[in-house]
């Protein structure tokens, strides 16, 4: 026996490395993949040469048109739109600086709805619109065929939302300038929602500071913008302004690309032909005036560019009132109170997620040290669910690469804010997934084939086929099958090709084709996550509403209520809505994820299945099944002893010696109990000393109960035992 | 509950004694014992005498005892301070284990190292390449430390 022990049981395995080369070429090979790009330097050099010479020329003519000299250059006419414009929106005028301002700096982001209207002839006839006359003088001549070429493949007309990223300059300050101009840039995406993709536009502009209008011209992405026509569609009185203003920014952009073709830097400018339509539009917005004086907008102005921590006003907010009106395709776009988000205020709404969520992360941890601290026996490990931690490891996972994704992304000052819960996310799934293998190596035995009893067993009188009771029922199975991770780790742990051979004192490495597969795939499925918005919803809500559902199974099929406190479920659960309700239900989250519904009775649900998991504690596992099927799992521990399993050489006093403390088992008032009942009234789950395993192992009942708190099989033949 | 079993097994090793196999307390102190082994005849330590201290834990049977080797032994799963390498006084210990059969335990493996999962790698790997060097050794040693 000791020598088969000895042989047959686990060895006590020395801790052997994995080797780390095989995990580095595959990161490797998944970076890779992330950052693969086409880059075609030869293409991109032969491009910006284009583009500076076109700059150049449409530089030279500017400057002769500018100084009134023989050019083939003429702004055109484009007058006509300031009256159908005007009937939209009004623009600024200039303010009284002791009662209002208007914001000198846009630049951000920008989120509105639009209005669509047709400004063609044709759908006009029938309409009466005040603004009518203005629309055809517009449109003039121009041939509805010609429109439908431009309209291209996207939906203008049910398109509803714009968002407008700007970036604005410093003003241009240059002799003869009088006005304070800043050119300003960006994109404005406009957006359908049916469409998962957007209609994106580039955009150039001017920002007069004195009244906050902007004026500009956006082009689909990719097709040059002239900035030269600008001065065209500002009012009469800037257009000198502008057009002296707009001198320098093209010398500067000639310049730039002068540089860069000398340095040999070539800008890797997606050029891709996108053939969506091509709408170019005029573009018009009004900054609507705050009612703050001129001083307190510069105060916070100069506060918002250089935090100093001093008091400021409170910030008005940012609206922008404006038109997109493109001739060439007879559309005309209001766009009303949209709500600009200065980037500056962003990154701080970003730094304050950021430190929030780190927190959120901190006190989880906290409760599952509590936690891990409370049920570290076999016997609470073996009443908490498995999956419970893994959904939890999982998505703390999805968490930290979505983190540090979007930290390496946006590089710029809130990129080092998201770190901070990345790591606590991080090391929240080390230890969720540490406690989930410790679980799952307590739990291992349950749903392993029973195995071949050790030749102990031969001691024990009384096989199996002699006893008169129903066999008794073995430890039943888990409440989820096996998956791929339990899979994967089983794989890990017996595969001996996982681990490195040792032959002969040389290294040979194995390579694991089955492991490296699948960790190919849950990471690309986690990198799936992070980068498709639809399919981080679906997972959200799968696995948030998979936390507490396997406790409850589990603690229903065991029979034993769990062994999670109040505190950390109740804690987790409002640590981990607060994530899910921020970004599902929070309509200026950071990352401008629209509101959910289903957040809501997620989140109900949620609390409900955390009630009912403390209910099986005070209540009783089952409490919320009828009657029936309640306690038909439970293996009972303390059955009416039939005569076979006494020893026979002692048939009265005692039961045989305790294999623990070895001492006699007593029956004490069993027998006359039992002839009492007759057997008849058997009461499941009285407490008595005795103790039969299901293996037929015979235990005091206090003795049992203390080596289970230690490790859950039989002490005789270390088959697995359900809790007692 | 610790003393009672410990006492109990003193009566049962008095009352049926293994072969090749004695232990006891050394003083008045019942948790700490001393144990002899006599070499198995079927292997090179076969002649010597081998002792052993005993420690139980005050948890005892539900913790293992702690089992050392006193006499110098050439053997891969035991160490040069006496440690032995044997799963059923660590992770596989059982409380239905008694001090008898884990000393027993430890004769099987005098007789069958397990080079496989060594202590002493340099003793297992000549175990498995050069097994009458390796006798040689073991023998060597026994008549050296163990008569």
């Amino acid at each position: 026996m000791d020598r088969n022990n000895e042989n047959d049981g686990q060895p006590a395995r020395i801790q052997q490395q994995r080797s780390s080369v095989p995990s580095f070429l595959f990161l490797i090979f998944m970076l890779y993949i992330l950052t693969n790009h086409s880059g075609d330097e030869f293409l991109a050099r032969n491009h910006s040469q284009d583009s500076l010479q076109s700059l150049n020329y449409q530089l030279s003519n500017f400057t002769a048109w500018l100084n009134g000299t023989e050019t083939n250059f003429t702004m055109p006419d484009r007058k006509a739109a300031t009256p159908l414009v005007e009937s939209f929106m009004s623009f600024g005028s200039r303010l009284n600086p002791q009662w209002a301002s208007y914001f000198p700096n846009v630049t951000g982001f920008a989120h509105g709805e639009i209005d669509f209207f047709n400004i063609t002839h044709p759908s006009l006839a029938s309409t009466s619109f005040p603004w009518k006359t203005h629309a055809d003088t517009f449109m003039g001549d121009t041939i509805p065929a010609e429109l439908v070429t431009h309209l291209g493949s996207w939906n203008w007309t049910g398109s509803d939302k714009v968002s407008w990223s700007i970036m604005d300059r410093a003003p241009v300050s240059m002799k003869g300038v009088i006005e304070k101009i800043a050119m300003v840039h960006g994109r404005i995406d406009i957006r359908h929602p049916a469409s998962s993709e957007d209609m994106k536009l580039d955009f150039e502009g001017v920002h007069f500071l004195a009244n906050g209008s902007i004026f500009g011209f956006a082009e689909p992405s990719g097709q040059h913008i002239d900035i030269r026509y600008i001065p065209a569609i500002v009012p009469e009185a800037f257009q000198n302004d502008t057009a002296r203003a707009i001198e320098p920014e093209l010398i500067s952009r000639v310049n730039k690309i002068r540089d860069m073709i000398d340095a040999g830097i070539i800008e890797q400018e997606s050029t891709g032909g996108e053939s969506q339509g091509g709408c170019g539009f005029s573009v018009y917005a009004q900054i609507v005036p705050s009612e703050i004086s001129m001083h307190d907008m510069e105060d916070l102005e100069a506060e918002l560019q250089t935090p100093t921590g001093r008091r400021t006003v409170n910030r008005p907010p940012l609206k922008l009132n404006g038109v997109l009106l493109s001739k060439e395709c007879g559309i005309l776009y209001r766009l009303r109170d949209a709500e600009g988000l200065r980037s500056q205020s962003f990154f701080r709404k970003v730094a304050t997620y950021a430190g929030i969520s780190a927190c959120v992360y901190l006190a989880q941890l906290l409760l599952l040290s509590r936690q891990v601290d409370r049920s570290r026996t076999p016997a609470g490990l073996s009443r908490v669910s498995l999956w419970t931690f893994l959904t939890q490891s999982i998505v703390d996972f999805v968490s930290f690469a979505g983190h540090i994704t979007f930290a390496i992304l946006a590089n710029g000052r809130p990129s080092l804010s998201l770190v901070a819960p990345a790591f606590v996310a991080c090391v929240l799934f080390a230890f969720e997934s540490q406690h989930a293998i410790l679980i799952n190596q307590v739990q291992a035995p349950e749903d392993a084939v029973a195995p071949s009893p050790p030749r102990t067993v031969q001691q024990e009188p009384s096989p199996p086929s002699q006893t008169a009771r129903p066999p008794a029922p073995t430890a039943p199975p888990r409440p989820t099958g096996p998956t791929f991770l339990t899979l994967l780790f089983q794989h890990i742990r017996s595969d001996p090709q996982a681990r490195i051979c040792k032959h002969s004192g040389a290294l040979v490495i194995i390579p694991d084709v089955p492991l490296g597969l699948g960790m190919f795939f849950f990471l690309t499925f986690i990198v799936r996550v992070i980068v498709t918005p639809s399919l981080a919803l679906v997972f959200v809500a799968s696995m948030y509403s998979l936390f507490w559902l396997p406790q409850i199974v589990r603690s229903v099929k065991k029979g034993r209520s769990s062994a999670l406190t109040a505190e950390y479920m109740i804690g987790t659960s409002l640590c981990r809505l607060f994530h899910a309700l921020y970004f599902l239900t929070c309509p200026k989250n950071v990352l401008d994820v629209e509101p959910r519904r289903w957040m809501w009775y997620l989140a109900v649900f949620i609390f409900l299945q955390v009630a009912v998991v403390l209910l099986q504690q005070r209540l009783g596992p089952a409490f919320f099944l009828p009657k029936r099927f309640a306690h038909v799992q439970v293996y009972d521990y303390h059955p009416p002893l039939p005569l076979s399993i006494a020893d026979p050489e002692a048939p009265d006093e005692s039961l045989g010696d305790c294999a623990i403390c070895m001492e006699a088992i007593h029956t004490d008032d069993e027998k006359q109990l039992q002839q009492v009942t007759g057997g008849l009234l058997h009461n499941v789950g009285t407490r008595r000393s005795y103790s039969l395993a299901p293996c037929q192992h015979l235990f005091h009942t206090e003795c049992l109960e203390k080596w289970l708190a230690i490790k859950n099989i039989c002490p005789h033949c270390r088959r697995p035992l359900p809790p007692l | 509950m610790a003393l009672k079993r410990i006492n109990k097994e003193l009566i049962d090793l008095g009352r049926d004694p293994p072969s090749s196999c004695s232990a006891g307390p050394v003083g008045d102190n019942m948790f700490s014992w001393q144990a002899t082994i006599m070499g198995p005849t079927d292997s090179p330590y076969s002649g010597g005498v081998f002792f052993l201290t005993i420690t139980f834990p005050t948890d005892y049977p539900f913790k293992p005892p702690k089992v050392s080797f006193r006499t110098k032994i050439y053997h891969p799963n035991i160490n040069a301070n006496g440690s032995i390498c044997l799963d059923i006084l660590r992770d596989q210990w059982s409380p239905a284990l008694t001090i008898s059969k884990v000393l027993l335990s430890i004769c099987s493996m005098l007789t069958d190292p397990n080079p496989d999962d060594p202590l002493v790698h340099d003793i297992a790997h000549l175990y498995k390449t050069d097994r009458t060097r390796y006798e040689a050794t073991a023998r060597e040693w026994t008549r050296k430390y163990a008569t």
